[in-house]
């Protein structure tokens, strides 16, 4: 018996999206199999993009600005920063735009609108994979062989996505209402490239800055992957800690706005 | 039999903001707040009296009150006009949207078609479009891989199947589309208008399976506009308007209850004249020769003698036009209608059946057109006044003068013998036949 009543979000609301699971992995499923139709070279999109950024950034950074690169070939450093930004970046934009580029969707058919979002980010951690292929291959070619701490690499994913898909969640369910957010969202990832460390290592920024600078989340997670990856030495864990603190608040606070705003998705959308 | 659906007072507010429609900026909403804080709110005097109306917003009841209870196995159709609140009824009950007061309790799975293809993309081929659609209507997979062939089959686009959907015609576009929903086992089916897909072989297919799917035992709700489709399908129908329910009775009843609420409401419509003055220098003519032969008004009167430009098709009407002589003449004067149909094409043109008078005075021509001559639809009379003796014989004509639109009313046509749908072409004679057995 299903009772459909005002402001009443329903009683199984997780057995729900666990019904819909199906969906779930079509919706994931059609947009990776739409993104490259009519391509040329097809897929290998998603490793030519992160592999000319890299080259990009290193010229920029390395060679023109001469950036330090803490004794390592400064493409690595590049792209152990590039790796969780742009997952992180792809994330938080697909999903804040998930839900008005499946509006014939939301306004046709009910299923949990959680799913729409969910997806997007399954089709990001898909593409986050296939790059991971690229920093295998890079480690490689540098003779660089992870320590124990690559132990921690699945840890950082999960907080990279937790992250994104919090901030992911909020930016979605305004979008709808608010289309500002469409604007506003690649404005400051846009921004947010250079306000974390992923063209330069984190120690270029002065000491007395920094409390200030770790307050972005992306930072501490940035110096987390780095950690990981390359076995540097010192990290400040108190930005990793924050960046825990913060994803963890923006997921539960995400799902929870989300979850209040889903039920007029489809009259506002 | 227990209750499938259960609606209990259900009513449906939209707010209309006329300046921000639908999606708002951030910056009205910022500039808002500020207004409010520095109290720069601009009040006109009329607001003061009533403190909490907001000037840029406006409620908009798309359902109101509205109760009613479903058996199971039934099967009920929701009529009514454009904005009657039949969409927003369907949409709560496929909980696309949330009622602002009442309660709906349903038993039982629920599948919605509210359009065909939701979800198809055109990059995707049409079998992967299939398990796509499939999987948004709720379909498991298992269960479309089992009905795979069958859908495709009744598609009929079997040799494209793997080609991407939009290099389709449009007919094989919704074919597949439509087959993918044919194909769905819900307890509870609410279906919106969307049967009319594809030519009339396949509409004919989805008629049958939309009885088969309909048939057995299934909840169906049912919106639509075609009386006829609603008669085939459905033994009660819920009428609403403005968002109220009217009726919830037989469909006959509510069908016929319908179709003459429409009747009289679009009298005034823009195609229907049921009346026209004839002002010379002000009304557009297109033949106006003669200074002594005036045509003065015409009209078109139902068979209760009322003036209307919606007819029954099962009634009599007549087509009545008056004209004055000025001045007695030495050749005949014949008034004639020419009918034509909605797209201009000439349906008939229609004489009196005594030569006319020639003195001066005032005449009034009458033509009879009896029921089912003309069929459903809608039709213009252009009259025209003629003498045929002359080498320029047009007085006066004025195209379109007339215009009216037939009706059917339920159970009038004693001739149907059960078939519910259009009878096409534009006329529907009573011909004399006999069948009978050699």
């Amino acid at each position: 018996m299903l009772i459909l009543t005002n402001g009443v979000t329903i009683k199984n609301y997780w057995r729900d999206i666990w019904r819909h699971r199906e969906m779930f992995f079509f919706l994931a499923w059609r947009d990776i199999l739409v993104r490259y139709k009519q391509t040329v070279v097809g897929a290998s999109w998603v490793l030519i993009r992160p592999l000319l950024t890299m080259l990009v950034f290193t010229v920029v950074f390395g060679r023109i600005a001469n950036l330090p690169s803490n004794n390592m070939p400064y493409s690595l450093l590049v792209f152990t920063g590039l790796l969780p930004w742009s997952f992180f970046s792809s994330a938080l934009s697909d999903c804040s735009n998930s839900l008005v580029s499946n509006a014939h969707l939301l306004s046709k058919v009910y299923f949990p609108r959680l799913i729409v979002p969910a997806s997007t980010l399954l089709v990001c951690i898909v593409d986050f994979a296939i790059s991971c292929s690229l920093l295998v291959a890079l480690l490689f070619w540098y003779g660089y062989f992870p320590t124990w701490k690559i132990l921690f690499f699945p840890m950082f994913t999960m907080l990279t996505a937790v992250c994104a898909f919090g901030l992911g969640l909020w930016a979605a369910a305004l979008t709808v209402r608010y289309r500002d957010f469409r604007h506003l969202v690649p404005f400051f990832l846009q921004l947010g490239v250079y306000a974390s460390p992923v063209g330069y290592a984190t120690n270029l920024i002065p000491e007395k800055w920094r409390v200030i600078y770790y307050l972005n989340p992306m930072v501490g997670i940035i110096d987390g992957f780095r950690w990981s990856i390359l076995g540097e030495k010192d990290i400040y864990w108190t930005g990793v800690l924050f960046a825990v603190c913060f994803s963890m608040l923006v997921l539960v606070t995400g799902l929870r706005f989300f979850r209040k705003s889903e039920a007029t998705f489809a009259d506002v959308i | 039999m227990s209750i499938a659906i259960d609606v209990e007072s259900l009513s449906k507010r939209y707010v209309i903001s006329h300046l921000n429609k639908g999606a708002q900026s951030i910056r009205e909403v910022i500039g808002g707040y500020f207004s409010k804080l520095t109290g720069t709110e601009n009040h006109s005097p009329i607001d003061e009296g009533e403190p909490n109306v907001n000037s840029s917003t406006e409620e908009f009841w798309a359902l109101k009150d509205i109760s009613f209870k479903v058996l199971e196995g039934e099967r009920i159709a929701v009529i009514g006009g454009n904005g009657a609140g039949k969409s927003t009824l369907l949409k709560i009950l496929s909980r696309i949207t949330e009622p602002t007061a009442g309660q709906v309790s349903i038993r039982g799975k629920v599948a919605s078609l509210l359009e065909v293809g939701t979800g198809f993309h055109p990059e995707l081929s049409g079998r992967e479009n299939i398990y796509l659609n499939g999987a948004i209507l709720g379909m498991p997979r298992r269960e479309i891989q089992r009905k795979f062939d069958q859908i495709v089959e009744f598609s009929g686009v079997e040799k494209f199947i793997d080609t991407p959907v939009k290099f389709y015609s449009s007919g094989m576009y919704v074919r597949l589309a439509f087959s993918v929903s044919a194909w769905l086992d819900p307890d509870i089916l609410i279906v919106d208008e969307v049967l009319s897909v594809g030519d009339q072989a396949f509409q004919k297919k989805c008629a049958e399976r939309m009885k088969e799917l309909t048939g057995d035992g299934r909840t169906v709700i049912f919106v639509s506009h075609s009386m006829a489709t609603v008669k085939s399908m459905c033994e009660r129908a819920l009428y609403l308007k403005n968002g109220r329910l009217i009726s919830f009775s037989p469909v006959e009843e509510a069908a016929t209850e319908y179709v003459r609420t429409v009747m009289t409401e679009t009298e005034q419509r823009k195609w229907h004249c049921e009346h026209f003055e004839y002002i010379p220098g002000v009304t557009e003519v297109y033949h106006e020769n003669n200074e002594y032969i005036k045509c003065i008004e015409g009209w078109i009167e139902n068979s209760e003698g009322v003036k209307a430009s919606m007819l029954p098709i099962h009634k009599a009407f007549k087509v009545v036009v008056r004209y004055r002589l000025l001045k007695s003449v030495d050749f005949r004067v014949v008034p004639t209608f020419h009918f034509y149909t909605e797209d201009g094409g000439r349906f008939f043109v229609s004489y009196p059946e005594k030569s006319a008078p020639q003195l001066a005075g005032v005449y009034v021509a009458v033509c009879e057109v009896p029921e089912f001559l003309v069929n459903i639809g809608r039709f213009s009379v252009c009259p025209v006044l003629s003498s045929f003796e002359l080498t320029d014989p047009v007085h006066f004509s004025l195209p379109n003068a007339l215009r009216f639109e037939m009706m059917e009313v339920p159970n009038s046509d004693d001739r149907r013998h059960g078939w519910s749908g259009d009878v096409p072409g534009p006329t529907r004679p009573r011909l004399k036949w006999s069948v009978s057995i050699e």
